[in-house]
């Protein structure tokens, strides 16, 4: 007897949630909430809606489940000169990566972070700093991350974009991430050195490990070459290739660079006011889109950002609310 | 039989209750759990719908505001060899006031609607106090009943409509008041507001501006009470200065146009300046030594609902718009 009415009232109580469900037609969005990994709560912090300054931390389901999320591990090259920069990034972008290392060439007290490579440091030794700082990575910090983006010193990244773009990637693929330039010497394309790019953990151990058993280049008469002189990004392009590690598209939905590699007055309005941006028309790997269709509303990295223009970035991506009731 | 009957009977209306109060009971939790969730997702939605396209955030009107009758005028002083900014700003933030008008000396291809005020004014900034005497003349003459606010930026200025709106809310647009970064001056105890970051006049400061302030010689035809030189007197002069003094002597009341957190919302220096300036740069002192209140070094300097942004000059206009409308944060969890 108890179990049947037991069993009347499960029946009536399914019956109520129905008839709420038809009758007051939630958003979908209630569902997406406790269906998908992904909450689609976008900038909750940049809204236009009355909300306190500080970031919005909005505490998704999955946090609340302790669902395993991506680590980013960012690595900014910098130079003794340039410090300052690296110590405005802490203080801004760089606080929001999963672990922060700065390739230097010297140790500094103020910058804890700094790891002295044994390098010239000067810019054309980059591709040869480039590589002391993978095979730095591979020996310390292969297991600290899933994905290695790396940085220069004038260049802002916003990491949430950065974690929604790479969500849509596989971590254990050998793959890497960035604006893309053609060159013929790359059939796949380069990713570009001042917007940054990520490399998976994969693409940092074949790399290291064949230029560990490689003198000069990786296999003789094809392309890629060790040597400390030569541009850093079309270099690692080329190695990575021959390494088959996969060129992947960074691009959004609609076909819009994520990762910026000219600074955003140059990429909105370049075609109006710089005669030499025609370069970039001519390399870019993907057709160009000119003003504000430049660049993607989930943007993953800006270039040319120096010294104390970190901080108004900061302050207009985080800071800065928009107020509509 | 008749008691199996009776205890049938009940058992079945027992079970109908019970039927019915579980009915009751999953319709009040379920209605519950809805509101509760559809209250923080209608954020979700409304972002959502917004998202839709990746392009500039284009909501420039927030409809229930215009129908509280607070209008924005936006006046924008600019010159025959910056009217390429000019159009800059029609193309970023000032498609976002209700009227927008251009006081320059000439109109051309770039500016064909360009406000040309009357030719006594040399285009100099030296001359600039007589150009904005002219420009409140204009205003006054032919659209004082298209807004209830008169903001006056420069061209190399950046302004958040939005959050100009949010601001003037609070204040009472049939007083006689001005807003605005505010500097002190010995001169002018009330203090006067930066031109740089631009200010916001009422109607009625605008009327007693023109009407009284207005020296009898320049305006014989508004009015017979005119003073000479009550607080104007010739084109020269720093703008700004001027009109805060002239203000003050009108009984226009210069407001606080900081935030709950009494941080300012018009930003006379650049961002960069602003939030950093007591680092790097010496010229930064004076800011410190003239704000009319304290300032607030670093990221404090500024507030989240800032209203005006200055030294954004020509193509910066751009990179603003998208930092602030185009750029979107994707948010999942915590942890900063």
């Amino acid at each position: 007897m108890t179990s049947m009415r037991y069993r009347r009232f499960l029946i009536g109580f399914v019956l109520g949630i129905l008839t709420t469900l038809l009758l007051l037609k939630p958003p979908t969005s209630v569902f997406l909430f406790y269906t998908s990994n992904q909450i689609i709560d976008e900038d909750l912090t940049r809204a236009i809606l009355p909300v306190s300054p500080h970031l919005q931390q909005v505490s998704s389901l999955s946090e609340k489940l302790n669902f395993k999320r991506d680590r980013i591990l960012c690595w900014v090259i910098t130079s003794p000169k340039t410090h300052s920069r690296a110590k405005l990034i802490k203080q801004t972008w760089g606080r929001r990566c999963d672990k922060l290392l700065f390739m230097s060439s010297i140790q500094d007290d103020t910058l804890p972070e700094a790891i002295p490579l044994p390098v010239n440091d000067t810019y054309a030794n980059l591709w040869g700093k480039t590589q002391e700082a993978l095979k730095y990575l591979y020996r310390h910090h292969l297991d600290d991350a899933d994905w290695f983006y790396k940085a220069d010193d004038d260049t802002y990244a916003v990491m949430e974009n950065m974690r929604h773009l790479l969500s849509s990637f596989n971590a254990s693929m050998p793959l890497h991430l960035g604006f893309k330039y053609e060159h013929p010497k790359v059939r796949h394309g380069f990713m570009s050195g001042g917007s940054g790019y990520v490399l998976t953990k994969e693409a940092i151990r074949r790399f290291v490990e064949k230029s560990q058993e490689s003198i000069g280049n990786f296999t003789s008469g094809k392309q890629c070459v060790l040597d400390h002189e030569g541009a850093e990004d079309l270099n690692l392009g080329i190695c990575l290739e021959e390494l088959n590690v996969t060129a992947g598209d960074s691009r959004d939905e609609n076909k819009v660079e994520r990762f910026l590699p000219w600074s955003l007055e140059d990429m909105i309005c370049g075609h109006l006011k710089n005669p030499g941006f025609w370069y970039l028309r001519e390399f870019s790997y993907f057709p160009l889109k000119q003003d504000m269709d430049c660049c993607s509303p989930y943007a993953v990295a800006f270039h040319y950002v120096k010294d104390y223009q970190l901080k108004v970035y900061e302050y207009l991506i985080y800071g800065l609310r928009i107020y509509n009731n | 039989m008749n008691s199996i009957k009776r205890y049938v009977q009940y058992s079945k209306l027992n079970l109908c209750i019970v039927l019915s109060k579980g009915i009751l009971i999953g319709f009040v939790l379920g209605t519950l759990t809805i509101h509760l969730f559809a209250s923080s997702s209608q954020y979700m939605s409304i972002k959502n719908d917004l998202s839709q396209h990746p392009i500039v955030y284009q909501t420039d009107e927030p409809i229930h505001l215009k129908t509280k009758r607070s209008r924005i005028l936006c006046w924008i002083t600019t010159s025959p060899k910056t009217h390429l900014r000019a159009q800059l700003i029609k193309d970023t933030w000032g498609r976002r006031c209700d009227k927008l008008l251009f006081m320059s000396s000439t109109q051309d291809d770039t500016l064909p609607d360009a406000i040309v005020l009357p030719s006594t004014v040399n285009d100099t900034y030296e001359n600039l106090w007589g150009k904005t005497q002219e420009a409140l003349k204009y205003l006054y003459l032919h659209h004082l009943d298209d807004a209830e606010w008169f903001y006056k930026a420069d061209d190399d200025t950046y302004a958040i409509i939005e959050n100009m709106r949010y601001l003037l809310s609070e204040f009472d647009a049939s007083s006689a008041l001005h807003l605005g970064f505010k500097y002190k001056n010995p001169g002018v105890q009330q203090g006067f507001m930066s031109g740089g970051s631009g200010y916001v006049l009422t109607k009625e400061a605008i009327a007693r501006f023109v009407k009284i302030g207005l020296p009898k010689l320049n305006s014989s035809n508004i009015s017979e009470n005119a003073n000479v030189d009550l607080c104007v007197s010739g084109s020269k002069g720093l703008e700004d200065l001027n009109l805060g003094s002239c203000l003050e002597i009108l009984n226009v009341t210069a407001g606080d146009s900081r935030d709950d957190n009494k941080k300012e919302r018009f930003l006379p220096l650049s961002l960069e300046n602003m939030i950093c300036g007591h680092l790097n740069n010496t010229d930064n002192n004076f800011l410190q030594q003239w704000a009319f209140y304290p300032l607030k070094p670093g990221i404090d300097c500024c507030s989240p609902y800032a209203v005006s942004f200055h030294y954004v000059e020509d193509y910066e206009l751009k990179v603003y718009e998208y930092l602030i409308y185009g750029l979107r944060l994707y948010e999942r969890n915590t942890k900063s």
